[in-house]
């Protein structure tokens, strides 16, 4: 009976030696590379058609988690090695372009990839969504950052005044949680910095802290790939929902902002710069996307419940001349669907407007390629 | 009765009785019940024989392998209560 | 450990008799003060987790009542099957004064703001109204040792009050008044029913207790202090799932002396741990791939149907069996041997002796009290074996589906495993009178192998109507599962 105490002693003392050297080498050592691709993802189990967001992981089979290797190891994008064949287009944008309350096929890029296009010169065209909830400029040129590694040939990226706005520049959480990409970023691209940028304390840094819950999350995303993978759900599109309302609240406030004179400096212009230095050579087309333009109560003075006219209609006039000015390829489609194919909000749209919305960026993909000075470049 | 008969009595009876393979011969240490050889309905029925034939009672409680698993233990049982 | 303290004094060194004594006479007295320590330690943790573990419940203060009842069910059930021991009438008042003064605390609780929600979820009902329902308690107990004295055969009217309160509660009837649930979808959730409170722990007391009264009636129920009954049948580590003990076993361990004993640490820790890995890592994170109402219709046919029903049947023994250790580790902390509940059922090569190793003590309770005495009374009758067996085997299984909720699919679930056991006893009949002992054959492994296949396939299937709430997602979960739409 001694021995075997003595064994379970030995044991415990072996555990916990082992546990803290563990937590030692965590804080020097972000082990999320390595375990990232520890994926059933792309080979076991279907990559995503987007990337994971879940507010009710037991019923979306999901789960949310800002590791970019965790997520973009579950996307479809992360599988597909690029064929000589294959001309690869992202899609970056918010919830509109990632596709609330939308299966994944009935998103715009679910549409786009089913009119199966050729490029001239006999290329598939293969279109990924790499959309996220929360418009955010940041977040985009994160997300290009990290999928410039899968070499697409165009970008496609879906912007509104949220999107630009300076004022929500660190305002997401995909950015908040990836301070050292951030910074990188800010240094690389000579970006307006936040001081107060966050980055993982020691304590975070073991498994006592925040990478726990990465190391979790993570492996709660696997589990999850099998019920995904079983039933093709990875969002609740399913649950009735209301419909968002086309008569709109009294004022005109964007926020609390009384109307005024829209400047320049109030848009995150250096993001817009430098997404288009990470573009480089490969077209970025950038789209002011839909948004309802309400036609009920008080919709003399607003657009919508988000947008009241006075800085909607000067965010426009900005975009239309910085565009100019810069040879930006931009797109205003924000007109482009009529108020009742709006679902749940003023920005997620039925599968119908999606289509239709598909319909005039496949228009000006085929425009861009027909021009001379576009001589497509092999991948 | 001594044990050899008590064994003999209860081994004839289980191999005739209830696994109706008289030539078959049960080791005095076989598991009976824990691997199934003797189902729960027989169970009772070898609880009523031994009743019967010794005159003595096993519990309804204590019709399970917990109380006896072997032939031997069962001797044992039945021995305790004559 | 006491005994290896005795075997070395003598050769440790040369001790006078008398100083022997003394130190014996202090271990005996020290054991002694730990085991009384111990005993009101377990009972009284066991009271509170009755109040503790009960989930929240949709009607206010049924989750204060429903602990009190179990309590209050306990100590009738203990006026009506001890004898009346005048003797023992102090220990017994200051037991009934203790368990009083708990629900009073509790009760109690209610007055202040900040401590009103320690012990129950929500705040418990008036002071007064419980003091009344306690001076109730008292009244009904002085009346059910009126009733009851002298009377062994009565306590089988309480037997079927047992099985009609457990009816009661398992029915699906509508609760009118009750604050509907906050639904998190549009999709609005059934209103709440009868078979939706949680009376926790109320199956297991509820068997707990007829065990105690059937034996009370066939004059086999040990004489025992109610502190000893009430930490029997409210037992902390088996009050959620189990194991249901058989009181004299448990008593035996509880009046032994208990000492300080490192081995029963050591296992009673390593079992804990088992027991929290196989429920908190395996069985929780199976859950999330495992069967469900919304996953059996959404998956599409074919192999991950099959992924989905095998991870069902592991999540279930894992969390099922997790449980039974952290029950039966707990109490070997307390030196409290609890019987095992589960010996490695998915690995059994029929069904029959499934049937023996999942859920043991609940199967070994139905086998005592129900599926025996009614053998043996058919047995007595000119009754052809195959046609009892088919009866006996039917109705029991029926009636261990049916104590899991009372639905069609749990009675689906109890049929499904008695066609199986039916089944398994023709066949086995059959096989023995084709095939004779063939022992030594070199094919066993192979049959033996078939059989585990076999089996856990038939279990699995079971699981299919265990684990979805009706027929009709059973029925597309099985097409599911066999490619079809």
């Amino acid at each position: 009976m001694n021995a075997n105490i003595n064994f379970y002693i030995r044991a415990s003392l072996k555990a916990l030696a082992l546990f803290i050297a563990f937590n030692v080498v965590l804080v020097f050592v972000d082990p999320m590379p390595v375990i990232a691709r520890l994926s059933v993802y792309n080979w076991l189990v279907p990559g995503r058609e987007r990337l994971p967001h879940a507010r009710q992981p037991s019923r979306e089979y999901g789960v949310t988690t800002s590791n970019l290797d965790v997520m973009f190891n579950t996307h479809v994008i992360h599988g597909r090695v690029k064929t000589a064949d294959e001309y690869r287009v992202v899609v970056l944008g918010d919830s509109a372009a990632w596709g609330w309350k939308l299966r994944p096929a009935e998103t715009m890029v679910g549409a786009m990839n089913a009119q199966n296009l050729i490029t001239p010169d006999g290329r598939k065209v293969r279109v990924y969504n790499l959309g996220y909830p929360i418009a955010s400029a940041m977040r985009d040129l994160l997300l290009l950052d990290y999928a410039m590694r899968y070499r697409p040939d165009m970008i496609i990226w879906m912007v509104t005044f949220e999107t630009l706005n300076d004022k929500t520049r660190f305002d997401h959480p995909l950015v908040r949680d990836n301070g050292t990409q951030v910074r990188s970023l800010n240094e690389r691209y000579s970006l307006e910095a936040d001081p107060a940028l966050w980055e993982l304390g020691y304590r975070d840094r073991t498994l006592f802290g925040l990478r726990r819950k990465i190391m979790a999350d993570a492996f709660r995303l696997q589990l999850y790939g099998l019920p995904w993978a079983a039933t093709g759900i990875d969002h609740d599109y399913f649950s009735p929902y209301d419909r968002v309302s086309r008569d709109l609240k009294e004022g005109d406030l964007f926020y609390d902002i009384p109307p005024k004179t829209l400047n320049e400096d109030e848009m995150t212009w250096d993001v817009v710069a430098a997404m288009h230095q990470l573009a480089g050579e490969r077209p970025l087309l950038i789209v002011n996307e839909p948004i309802l333009i309400a036609d009920g109560k008080n919709s003399d003075v607003r657009y919508n419940n988000v947008y009241p006219r006075w800085i909607f209609d000067q965010y426009r006039a900005l975009m239309l001349s910085k565009s100019a000015q810069e040879g930006w390829n931009y797109l205003d489609l924000w007109d482009l669907i009529p108020p009742d194919q709006f679902t749940d909000n003023e920005f997620h749209m039925t599968p119908n407007a999606n289509r239709i919305l598909a319909r005039s960026i496949e228009a000006w993909m085929i425009e861009q390629w027909a021009k001379p000075e576009a001589a497509m470049k092999s991948p | 009765m001594n044990s050899n008969d008590i064994t003999h009595t209860l081994s004839t009876y289980v191999t005739t009785q209830i696994l109706k393979q008289p030539k078959r011969i049960l080791k005095g240490d076989e598991p009976l019940i824990s691997s199934g050889l003797i189902d729960s309905f027989h169970l009772v029925d070898l609880g009523l024989f031994i009743e019967d034939k010794f005159g003595v009672r096993i519990e309804d409680s204590e019709l399970n392998a917990d109380t006896f698993d072997t032939l031997d233990q069962l001797v044992v049982l039945i021995q305790s209560r004559q | 450990m006491i005994v290896s303290v005795f075997a070395m004094l003598p050769t440790a060194a040369p001790i006078a008799s008398h100083r022997f004594a003394a130190l014996l006479h202090v271990v005996h007295v020290a054991a002694a003060l730990l085991s009384s320590v111990r005993h009101a330690a377990l009972f009284v943790t066991s009271v509170l987790a009755v109040y503790l573990l009960q989930p929240a419940t949709p009607i206010a203060h049924l989750d204060f009542w429903l602990p009190s009842a179990s309590l209050l069910l306990v100590v009738v059930v203990w006026c009506a099957t001890q004898p009346l021991r005048l003797e023992a009438m102090r220990e017994t008042l200051v037991t009934a004064g203790l368990i009083a003064g708990l629900v009073l605390g509790i009760g109690a609780l209610g007055i202040t703001t900040q401590l009103c929600c320690v012990v129950t979820r929500m705040p418990p009902p008036n002071i007064l109204v419980v003091a009344a329902a306690v001076a109730g308690g008292v009244l009904t107990c002085i009346l059910v040792v009126i009733v009851f004295a002298g009377h062994p055969a009565r306590t089988t009217w309480l037997v079927f009050a047992l099985i009609a309160l457990l009816v009661a509660v398992k029915l699906n009837w509508p609760i009118s008044g009750a604050d509907a649930p906050q639904a998190e979808t549009a999709s609005p959730a059934p209103p709440p029913t009868f078979a939706t409170i949680q009376w926790l722990g109320f199956s297991y007391i509820a068997f707990r207790l007829i065990h105690a009264l059937r034996e009370r009636a066939l004059g086999k129920l040990p004489v025992m202090s109610l502190r000893e009954f009430m930490t029997y049948v409210v037992f902390f580590p088996a009050i959620i799932a189990g194991p249901i003990d058989r009181v004299e076993r448990f008593l035996k361990d509880l009046r032994a002396p208990f000492i300080f004993n490192m081995s029963d640490l050591v296992e009673g820790g390593r079992r804990l741990l088992i027991g929290v890995f196989k429920k908190f890592v395996i069985a929780d994170a199976l859950a999330i791939i495992a069967l469900n109402d919304a996953l059996a219709v959404q998956t599409q046919p074919g192999l991950w149907a099959w992924v989905l029903l095998y991870a069902y049947a592991f999540r279930i023994f894992f969390d099922f069996s997790g449980y039974t250790d952290m029950a039966i580790g707990l109490g070997r902390l307390f030196g409290i041997k609890l019987p095992e509940n589960f010996n490695r059922p998915y690995l059994k090569p029929n069904l029959t002796q499934f049937w023996n190793s999942w859920h043991m003590t609940l199967a070994q309770w139905f086998r005592t009290y129900y599926f025996n005495p009614l053998t043996r009374a058919l047995r007595m009758r000119n009754i052809a074996p195959p046609l009892i067996i088919f009866v006996t085997q039917t109705t029991t299984m029926l009636l261990i589906g049916l104590w899991h909720g009372l639905t069609w699919n749990f009675a689906l679930w109890g049929v499904w495993h008695a066609l199986g056991l039916f089944m398994h006893s023709r066949w086995s009949e059959f096989a023995r009178a084709r095939f004779g002992a063939q022992d030594a054959s070199k094919l066993q492994w192979v049959t033996h192998l078939g059989g585990v296949v076999l089996t856990f396939h038939f279990v699995a299937f079971g699981w299919v109507w265990f684990a979805l709430s009706n027929v009709e997602t059973s029925l597309t979960f099985f097409r599911r599962l066999f490619g079809m739409p």
